[in-house]
This record gives structure tokens, sequence and C-alpha cells, in this order.
């Protein structure tokens, strides 16, 4: 287990992605897609939602205990991503596995543990059912985004909202 | 005084084109569900960003 509690050193792949290798040789891809198009009702701030994506590309490594570091760099990646502060970002639990309820609630404690640079994150977490999938996902905003309330309106509207 | 006949109307009917029926919110979730399955399966197959973005139509924060 990993003890050194300081993200990974990460590459910026410009323009589209960001890549860690772990210690035990994982690696790791995180890039933004757009969501603007789930969200057109709220055309002011649709093309400012980005779905966040975390992709493991090796086989995964066998490994004793859990790598705080992984949770380290994918909160230091959002951070800088949400620093601009006029963007927000989606996380959709994947479920291939049955796995997608411990997937959310890791992703929920990532950003409730850390002080940094989480505390300027708000969270907003949801577990809803869409057709007959049950889905968990969670909406990252910087708290000093203007346009925060918008943000959170569009994205619970969309999780939350009755059918019309 | 014998009546005249009015003048039919020709009207040209207006070709209605079909507009698709907006997405009901499940439906836009399960769309959203499928599209990030779809790019991190694609990813895993190889395909590039610059693919994903010229042939599928997706598209990407600049980072």
């Amino acid at each position: 287990m990993a003890t050194n509690l300081q993200p990974y050193n990460f590459e910026v792949l410009k323009p589209d992605y960001y890549t860690f290798t772990t210690d035990s040789e994982d690696i790791y891809e995180c890039y933004f897609s757009s969501f603007a198009a789930y969200f057109p009702n709220y055309p002011g701030v649709a093309p400012f939602i980005f779905g966040f994506n975390l992709d493991l590309l090796t086989k995964p490594a066998k490994r004793k205990g859990i790598d705080k570091r992984i949770a380290d760099t994918v909160i230091t990646i959002a951070g800088d991503f949400l620093e601009a502060r006029n963007n927000a970002m989606v996380y959709v639990c994947d479920n291939w596995d049955g796995k997608e309820g411990a997937r959310a609630r890791k992703f929920k404690s990532w950003f409730n543990y850390y002080d940094h640079p989480s505390s300027k994150i708000i969270q907003i977490s949801t577990s809803f059912e869409a057709g007959s999938m049950m889905i968990h996902s969670a909406m990252l905003i910087h708290k000093k985004n203007k346009r925060k309330k918008e943000f959170s309106d569009a994205y619970l509207e969309l999780t939350q909202g009755e059918e019309k | 005084m014998a009546p005249v006949a009015t003048k039919a109307k020709k009207t040209v009917r207006k070709k209605r084109t079909a507009k698709p029926a907006p997405m009901t919110r499940a439906e836009m979730v399960q769309k959203m569900f499928a599209d990030q399955q779809f790019i991190r399966e694609a990813r895993q197959n190889g395909i590039t960003f610059k693919e994903l973005r010229e042939k599928y139509g997706y598209k990407f924060a600049t980072v």
C-alpha cells in the first residue's frame, strides 16, 4: 500500500486527456466528454458541463490494500479542471460488473475526505432510476463558480426531475 | 342576378417535416450512459480521440 499520499505525476496529453501510471504499473487515463446534448433546457450552461471518465488501460495489477494516491491524483486533476470556475463535471458510475454502488461510494468518499482541492468543490450525488437501470452519479462544481445554481438546477432536473 | 361561382382558393399544403419527439428524461439519461460506455470501450479498443470526434461526433474538453 502506498504510504506517500502525494498524487502521481500525471501527463497532460493535449488537447484531450490526462494519463498516469501507479506504483503497481497500472495505467489510467482521464478525460472530459461534452454533456451539452443532455441538458437542452439549459442552453446557457449546457456547453460547460462535461462527463468525467477515469479508465484503467491495463489489466489491473494485484496489489495489497488500497492505493490512495489514485484518489489524490484524480482529485488533483478534477480540481485543476474545475479551477477555471466556468465549468462543471458529472461522474456516472459504470455498471458493467454490478459494482456501480461501490464506485459511487468510493467516488463520494474521495471528495469528502481530502482537504485539497476538494474543499473548493461542491459535490451533488444522486442515485436514480432511468428506464430499468439504477444510475449512480455526481456533479462537481467549484464553490466559486458564479453559475453553480444553474449547473445544479440542470443536473437535478435531469436526475431527479419529474417525467414530462 | 345569377350567382357567381367563387373561385376556389388554391392552397398549397405545406409539407410537414417530421419533427422528432423530444426525448424523455429517462431516454436522455440512458443515452448519456450509453455514450459514456461507447467512448470507454472505443478507447479500450484503441480508437483515438480524433476518430471519436471526427467519425462519431463526440466532443471533449480541451485539457
